[in-house]
């Protein structure tokens, strides 16, 4: 190893840099403009109003970055002013209701208005807000039904990428994929194209090959001597590129993220200099305060390896056969956002990635404002003390800061790594 | 908060009851009918979510036993399950890796509500990893309320797979013929229920006590439900307390018990209708004669199932329209703090009823806790005296 920790990644910086020009580039194009966009969340085909011209926002980014600039507070303020109880979950509606009120100088000038909502219904409470929201804005909502899985194989993985047709059932797909068509007629008339089956399988081919970078970045850093990435800046570059997968600016990011990591790995360099644990981070990310992963490299030598985003990019995105390419998108959502929640697929799931990753340690997030980030954390938990991973959970919400008592987090993770990690 | 504790309770859920001692069986043994009709011989059949077709299970001569959250579960979460999730749920779960539900044969569950779903994957969960006792298989009941045609085809593979499924486990064929004499059979409770319904806009009955009648259905064979439900029609059950302020109670806990409609009443006032399962909402109203049976199933689940993923038009239409109903002098939100979806309903609903000339209470706290209870109580005083000493002026 080096006798230098490594310094921030090019590519961390230039994620940075697109993402604002991005958005102000689109803020621009929609104000003065006129240019019609997207707003959806994160587990639907953004690859299918891009291939109709029609930018997409994703709520969760949105709302992530209010929360980064530490502003979700005055957001949610706002919305129970307005007779939102304060019990209704953020995570994934701070940037659909930054659209419906107004706070004094928003982060970036603000979400404009969207041409169109369109959100898979995930949760029980989708739909309720996103049809309120789209009409309270005066623009069409597209909402997707979800199926419920029915049986669960633990070793998903291996099958997810070429034998999706046999793991999730033809007929659930289906459903999912005559949605999106539906939903398609309704996003032409949005954005004036037609839809081009061909260009959107050309599309996916390139996602693909996106997320096969990251499926390599994934395995040099589970594979190295010392973690040559934290969880942070591995966050922010996959992040950026799935909110514009299939982009050409998407699939070289990707590459040069796998190619900047595969040199730190050539030369051993670390985090930090003297690795002493490696961490898992479990659950969604903590937007409200993305430094906190850094805290313990000093104190403690433990460094965060591994968390759901990197992983997720590489091992549920990827899908192999797109004949059909709607299809494809259908089997890729139908559980993306449970894979790393629903037992057994989580569990299983995090114990293998823990092995190949020779992780100590494992912290795990639970908002209890968002149930869905809640449920099955037991059962993740169960399946990593069993496999002899050592699971710290600290009760936190992601998005709003006003609660977080920075000492005390801290000292519990200290404490955790101390009296559990050590050998 | 504290619990309440578990004699106060079993009096509030099951003393309340004086009228009905005759008629309805302990609360206490919810599983008597469905324990003689195993002895018996037939088929018991666990039922979560008010959306899974009772008709089908009828039809193949088997038993719908309804599964039940308990009052007395409040603040006892059951591990691997997290205390974070549904307090209904969290009663489901415990009591069935408790043993409780051994009389079934298996348990149906629809997908139809975030915690339903949950549900069902932790007791999945459960029985592949060897954990809990007595645990009776699990089937998912996957249906959907969205609106289009590939959802309705959806639901058509779905019905029919779980006929299918209901074929092979007992034995019996579902023929159009069996499915409209069950179709038939719950109509008439349905017929009953919606006489009640009425009744109950009158001010002629104590709401409590109409709720647990209703919600008695649930794991009373349809005949001797409707007994107790002739009873009600019949008005021998009209008590003193139905004089009070007619109230809608509109929800975002499931009322698996009667606690929030008894502090109501010791308040003054009476609830004639909420919507939920338990109680308006039970069955839905009569299924229309003619045509595919089926599909009328289908179709009249799909419409009328208050279910929580249940669409916003139709979610809302009935509440709206309660609201509106002459015989309704105000409505009671109770929205209590493990909500996280309910609420974003509440505003454009409390503005329904503002528009509807109502006076409206916003209820936070959870009445199944001891100090929920009693702000509740005392919220809902010093509002219904407001109200009648507006409706006095």
């Amino acid at each position: 190893m080096s006798g230098t920790p490594a310094a921030q990644l090019a590519t961390t910086q230039a994620a940075r840099e697109f993402s604002r020009s991005w958005f102000q580039e689109l803020r621009r194009a929609v104000i003065e403009g006129r240019k019609p966009y997207v707003l959806s969340n994160a587990e639907m085909p953004h690859e299918i109003f891009e291939t109709l011209g029609l930018p997409v926002v994703t709520g969760e980014w949105w709302g992530g970055m209010i929360s980064a600039k530490q502003r979700a507070g005055d957001y949610l303020a706002a919305i129970n002013a307005r007779g939102f109880h304060k019990g209704l979950g953020a995570y994934n509606t701070l940037g659909l209701i930054s659209t419906i009120v107004d706070i004094e100088d928003p982060p970036w000038g603000g979400l404009p208005p969207p041409a169109m909502i369109a959100s898979s219904h995930r949760e029980q409470s989708a739909e309720t807000i996103n049809s309120m929201v789209a009409e309270r804005l005066g623009v069409p909502y597209c909402g997707i039904e979800m199926p419920a899985a029915g049986r669960f194989n633990p070793r998903w993985w291996e099958e997810i990428r070429s034998n999706w047709e046999a793991l999730y059932e033809t007929d659930r797909i289906d459903l999912l994929a005559a949605q999106y068509r539906e939903m398609i007629k309704v996003a032409e008339r949005v954005s004036g194209i037609r839809f081009d089956e061909d260009a959107l399988r050309q599309r996916l081919e390139t996602v693909n090959a996106q997320e096969e970078y990251f499926d390599e970045a994934r395995n040099l850093i589970l594979a190295a001597k010392c973690c040559p990435v934290g969880i942070s800046e591995q966050m922010s570059n996959a992040m950026t590129a799935q909110w514009h997968r299939g982009s050409e600016w998407a699939l070289g990011h990707a590459r040069a993220f796998r190619d900047e990591i595969a040199a730190r790995v050539e030369w051993d360099e670390g985090v930090v200099t003297d690795e002493r644990h490696r961490l898992m981070w479990a659950g969604v990310g903590l937007w409200q305060n993305t430094g906190f992963y850094r805290a313990f490299e000093a104190s403690h030598g433990a460094v965060f390896v591994w968390s759901i985003y990197l992983a997720l990019a590489a091992d549920a995105y990827i899908k192999y056969g797109l004949d059909d390419p709607v299809r494809a998108l259908a089997a890729r959502y139908l559980h993306v956002g449970e894979l790393a929640h629903a037992p057994p697929w989580a569990g299983a799931w995090m114990v293998h990635e823990a092995k190949r990753g020779r992780i100590d340690g494992c912290v795990m997030l639970t908002s209890p404002g968002q149930r869905h980030q809640v449920a099955g954390n037991n059962f993740q938990i169960q399946a990593l003390e069993a496999a002899g991973v050592p699971v710290l959970e600290i009760i936190a919400d992601p998005n709003d800061n006003r609660s977080w008592d920075e000492a005390a987090m801290r000292a519990k993770v200290s404490h955790f790594i101390e009296e559990r990690l050590n050998p | 908060m504290r619990a309440l504790d578990r004699t106060r309770t079993q009096r509030m859920v099951e003393g309340s009851l004086p009228i009905l001692d005759r008629q309805m069986p302990p609360l206490a043994d919810r599983h008597a009918a469905a324990s003689a009709a195993k002895a018996a011989g037939q088929t018991v059949i666990g039922v979560v979510g008010s959306a899974v077709p009772v008709e089908l299970i009828l039809a193949v001569g088997a038993f719908p036993l309804g599964l039940s959250a308990l009052a007395e579960d409040y603040g006892q979460s059951a591990y691997p399950m997290e205390s974070e999730l549904d307090v209904e749920v969290q009663s489901l779960f415990r009591q069935a890796i408790g043993g409780h539900f051994a009389v079934c044969d298996t348990i149906v569950i629809a997908s139809t509500s975030d915690g339903n779903r949950y549900l069902f994957q932790y007791l999945t969960e459960m029985r592949r990893t060897g954990q809990g006792k007595a645990l009776p298989a699990v089937r998912l009941y996957d249906f959907l309320f969205g609106d289009g045609a590939h959802v309705a085809d959806y639901n058509r593979k779905v019905v029919a797979a779980f006929t299918g499924w209901l074929e092979e486990l007992t034995g019996r064929a579902i023929t159009a013929t069996v499915v409209e004499a069950a179709i038939d059979d719950v109509n008439q409770s349905r017929q009953l229920l919606s006489s009640m319904r009425d009744l109950r806009l009158q001010g002629s009955l104590c709401g409590s006590v109409a709720r647990d009648a209703i919600s008695a259905g649930q794991f009373l064979p349809c005949e001797e439900h409707r007994s107790i439900l002739s009873v009600k029609a019949n008005s021998e059950a009209r008590s003193g307390l139905a004089s009070g302020l007619r109230l809608l109670v509109a929800t975002s806990a499931s009322l698996y018990h009667g606690m929030l409609h008894h502090l109501i009443e010791e308040a003054g006032g009476n609830v004639v209708a909420e919507d939920d399962s338990h109680g308006s909402r039970f069955l839905g109203p009569p299924i229309p004669a003619g045509g595919d049976p089926i599909a009328r199933l289908i179709a009249h689940y799909r419409e009328h199932d208050p279910s929580p993923r249940q669409v916003a038009p139709r979610r809302d239409g009935w509440l709206r329209a309660m609201m509106a109903h002459p015989a309704i002098e105000g409505v009671i939100f109770y929205i209590p703090p493990d909500d996280q979806s309910w609420g974003w309903r509440y505003p454009d609903l409390a503005e329904c009823a503002r528009v509807a000339g109502k006076p409206s209470l916003l209820l936070r706290e959870d009445v199944l806790s001891e100090s929920g209870a009693g702000a509740i109580r005392s919220a809902c005083a010093v509002w219904l005296r407001t109200c009648r000493e507006t409706v006095v002026s």
